[in-house]
């Protein structure tokens, strides 16, 4: 009953959605405000109905409604009630309804704060973004209804996934959606804005706070991913360069050159033509991303051909693309920067080195992930691309990017002057150097390691000294005494990035810990211990305990360092009701420094237990960058640029 | 065209080639195609000592595990007499059991017989009750 009512909810909201489109493209070529006006609330009662449709789809899963095959098949009634309401995106038709309300509930958002700001592009801008709407609801009433029946209807679900029920994992698709929508949002003003003729950047300064928001949440995204991954997955790495990570790494690099580019048009009317390319690129790769994670043509390219949700993505991307181009081909002319040429020591050029370089790494992704795709469906040939491949490439690409990210800092617009060159750069670069040799001859490192570390230091130094120089300035140019929090809360814009790129390097500092890290496996016997560098393993032997919905068998080990007690851990298996097959938990002894990781790879039938053991140094500067990005994204939200103070004024 | 421009333009097409050359050669020496068990059978002499990668079904009862040394061995096939014998030294996987598919990449040492560095268990849950019926879709679903 309330799922019947949910189901004809996204029936209404598509053809409220058609109708909108219908209603927004008679008003523009009439010109009609009143049309325009009907198109304006039809999208908000798109989002009503959307909403309506998510919370039956929601108590459908409180209720454990097994005639519904999308709940019976991620659900159970054991399931504790938090994963039942997460459980709505556990898997493809719910996640798809979550996009969709996301995207209606931005496009709502739109048109009630945005119509009057922006009165002449704002119809086109949701023509455009109601098209995705229209995409999504389509599959969404028909191929892959999260709303269809199955009966008779089963007694007990399937269960969630139990590697889904981690807190992790509940926000990590919310987030990369929050990050993919987001991002359709500046893709859409543009387009929206050439649609309508429009040769101003309005839509620049209009999207910014957009750009940044669905930046943070692509980062965010990742990073639950990779943690996730990481405490879950019992392999004792976050990254792999697996399809499914790489899809949402992909739009993160073009959105991250994006991010960088439309800067040099905000403040240079440069690059006009780049920047539109950039996010058509990441709004296309987002929606490829959700191809190749979900169509079903990682299992194989053959399973794909029978289902209709992977086609359907492909003719969309298809659509995307031509209109796209099909809009830049009719508008010749919008496009010209203006007259004059920027120095190679500029942040003009640092800027497009660093887009070349996100560029290089993105399309590196895309053809490490889609090419043994591409050779099975064409040549019927079964191959992989591994992780040496994304590596070998990837991390030169990256280590020039940290160089440039430490350089751009101090170039100026136009040119930069030697004098303010050498002050700055100097003495860090000649650090920096000496560290790298000397890493390299004294400590014998590798050498990717000396120059990604080398790098991560030397941007390290830039970004501080200039932020330290940003909190100077300050009190030259305010001699009076002010608020310590006042002080703070300044040159945010400036802060911000800056903030946001001290993040980076201690992530990158986190990601060089994998060159000093250990794993081994070994079978251990009650009372046994192993000495593993400087720690010290004992099975000290095993127990069962119920954990929520799960059954835990748990050997328990003591681990001490240098012969001090540190921690008791329980690597365990875990048997839900629901699964034929157990699943891994890890223990963890974390510190700043270092995590000493187990998984239990086997429970022996002779009493004994076979480990996986890491030790993975540094591990936690990785995640501790979230916090940097979090307080940098905050700073360069907060700020506002002047000509939209002088745009809102007038 | 002035000069200028097309010192530019040579100079910028010669490092896209460079870069790309770089780019195809590094992908081909990362690129393993999956072979099937009796390919590596029937031709010894192609795969002696090189690195391969293959996927298969664990034969029953050929499955012994040595937790003291972590060995594991097992013989894999598909779907037909032959059968190549694989040793691993690691933990046992978690899916693994007989009539599981698996993914092992490693060293023809001699002729039948793979020492392996990395085994992989594929599985995939809606292929479970099809695994009897149509081993062949079953192993297109196997390599990602």
């Amino acid at each position: 009953m309330i799922i019947d009512i949910g189901y004809y909810a996204m029936l209404a909201a598509f053809l409220l959605t058609g109708y909108a489109i219908f209603a927004g493209l008679s008003g523009i070529y009439k010109n009609s405000a009143n049309l325009i006006d009907s198109a304006y609330r039809a999208h908000l009662a798109t989002f009503i109905m959307v909403l309506l449709s998510y919370f039956s789809l929601s108590i459908g899963f409180l209720t454990s409604d097994f005639t519904v095959k999308f709940i019976a098949n991620n659900s159970s009634t054991d399931l504790p009630i938090f994963y039942k309401l997460t459980a709505v995106w556990g898997g493809l038709e719910g996640s798809l309804l979550l996009w969709q309300l996301l995207l209606s509930g931005f496009t709502a958002a739109l048109v009630l704060f945005y119509k009057k700001q922006h009165k002449e592009i704002m119809p086109f801008v949701v023509t455009v973004l109601s098209l995705t709407s229209l995409f999504l609801l389509f599959m969404l009433i028909g191929w892959s209804s999260p709303f269809a029946k199955m009966l008779p209807a089963p007694g007990e679900g399937r269960g969630l996934n139990p590697l889904l029920q981690n807190p992790g994992m509940v926000f990590h698709p919310p987030s990369l959606y929050l990050g993919y929508v987001g991002f359709n949002i500046p893709f859409a003003f543009a387009m929206g804005s050439l649609w309508a003729g429009r040769q101003s950047d309005e839509w620049i300064l209009a999207t910014r706070r957009w750009t940044l928001v669905s930046w943070f949440f692509l980062t965010l995204g990742m990073i639950l991913g990779g943690h996730w991954a990481y405490v879950e997955l019992g392999w004792g790495g976050y990254w792999a360069w697996d399809p499914v990570e790489n899809a949402s790494l992909m739009p993160w690099l073009t959105g991250t050159a994006y991010l960088h580019s439309v800067i040099v048009q905000e403040k240079r009317n440069r690059l006009k033509l780049w920047n539109v390319l950039l996010l058509i690129t990441t709004f296309t790769l987002s929606i490829l991303g959700t191809f190749i994670t979900r169509s079903g043509v990682l299992n194989s390219v053959h399973a794909f051909s029978k289902s209709n949700i992977g086609p359907a993505f492909l003719v969309f991307i298809a659509l995307i693309l031509v209109l796209s181009f099909l809009l830049l081909y009719l508008r010749p002319g919008y496009f010209k920067d203006p007259e004059g040429k920027a120095s190679i020591m500029s942040k003009e050029s640092s800027f497009l080195l660093n887009n070349v370089l996100f560029l290089g790494m993105a399309f590196t992704v895309l053809y490490g992930t889609v090419f043994p795709l591409l050779a099975e469906g064409l040549f019927d040939k079964k191959l992989s691309i591994q992780a040496p491949f994304f590596n070998s490439i990837i991390l030169p690409l990256g280590v020039l990017l940290i160089f440039m990210m430490g350089i751009t800092q101090v170039l100026g617009w136009k040119t930069t002057t030697n004098k303010m060159l050498q002050k700055n750069l100097a003495i860090p670069s000649l650090t920096t150097l000496a560290l790298v040799v000397g890493s390299m001859v004294a400590l014998a490192w590798d050498w990717q390691l000396s120059f990604l570390a080398g790098m991560a230091f030397f941007a390290g130094w830039v970004v501080l000294s200039e932020l330290i120089k940003s909190i100077r300035a300050q009190r030259l140019h305010n001699p009076k005494p002010t608020g310590f929090w006042v002080k703070v809360w300044q040159d945010k814009r400036k802060r911000g990035g800056l903030i946001i790129h001290l993040g980076v390097v201690v992530m990158v500092l986190g990601f060089c810990g994998n060159f000093f890290g250990y794993e081994d496996a070994f079978t251990l016997y009650p009372n046994q211990s192993k000495q593993i560098r400087d720690y010290q393993l004992t099975y000290k032997g095993s127990s069962e305990r119920q954990v929520l919905n799960a059954r835990h068998l748990a050997v328990d080990l003591e681990l001490k360092k240098k012969g001090v007690y540190k921690a008791e851990l329980r690597p365990a298996k875990a048997f839900y009701p629901t699964r034929p097959e157990p699943m891994t938990e890890v223990a963890i002894y974390s510190t700043l420094i270092s995590d000493f990781y187990v998984s239990l790879a086997s429970y022996n039938d002779d009493g004994s237990a076979t480990l996986n053991v890491y030790i993975n140094p540094m591990v936690n500067f990785v995640w501790a960058s979230l916090a940097f990005y979090i307080i940098g994204t905050f700073y360069a939200l907060a700020y506002r640029p002047t000509q939209l103070k002088k745009q809102e004024k007038a | 065209m002035n000069k200028r421009n097309k010192k530019f333009v040579f100079g910028g097409l010669l490092l896209v080639a460079i870069a790309l050359g770089l780019f195809a050669s590094i992908s081909s020496d990362n690129m393993t195609y999956y072979h099937t068990p009796s390919e590596i059978i029937n031709q010894p002499d192609k795969f002696l000592n090189k690195k391969i990668r293959i996927m298969g079904l664990i034969e029953a009862g050929s499955v012994t595990w040595k937790p003291q040394e972590t060995q594991l061995s097992f013989r894999i096939s598909e779907d037909s007499p032959h059968f190549l014998k694989i040793n691993y030294t690691g933990s046992k996987p978690d899916m693994f059991k007989e009539g599981q598919g698996v993914v092992v990449e490693g060293q023809l040492t001699q002729p039948g017989l793979v020492v392996a560095s990395k085994l992989l268990v594929k599985h995939s849950e809606e292929y479970k009750t099809k695994e009897q019926q149509n081993k062949n879709s079953y192993y297109q679903s196997m390599a990602q």
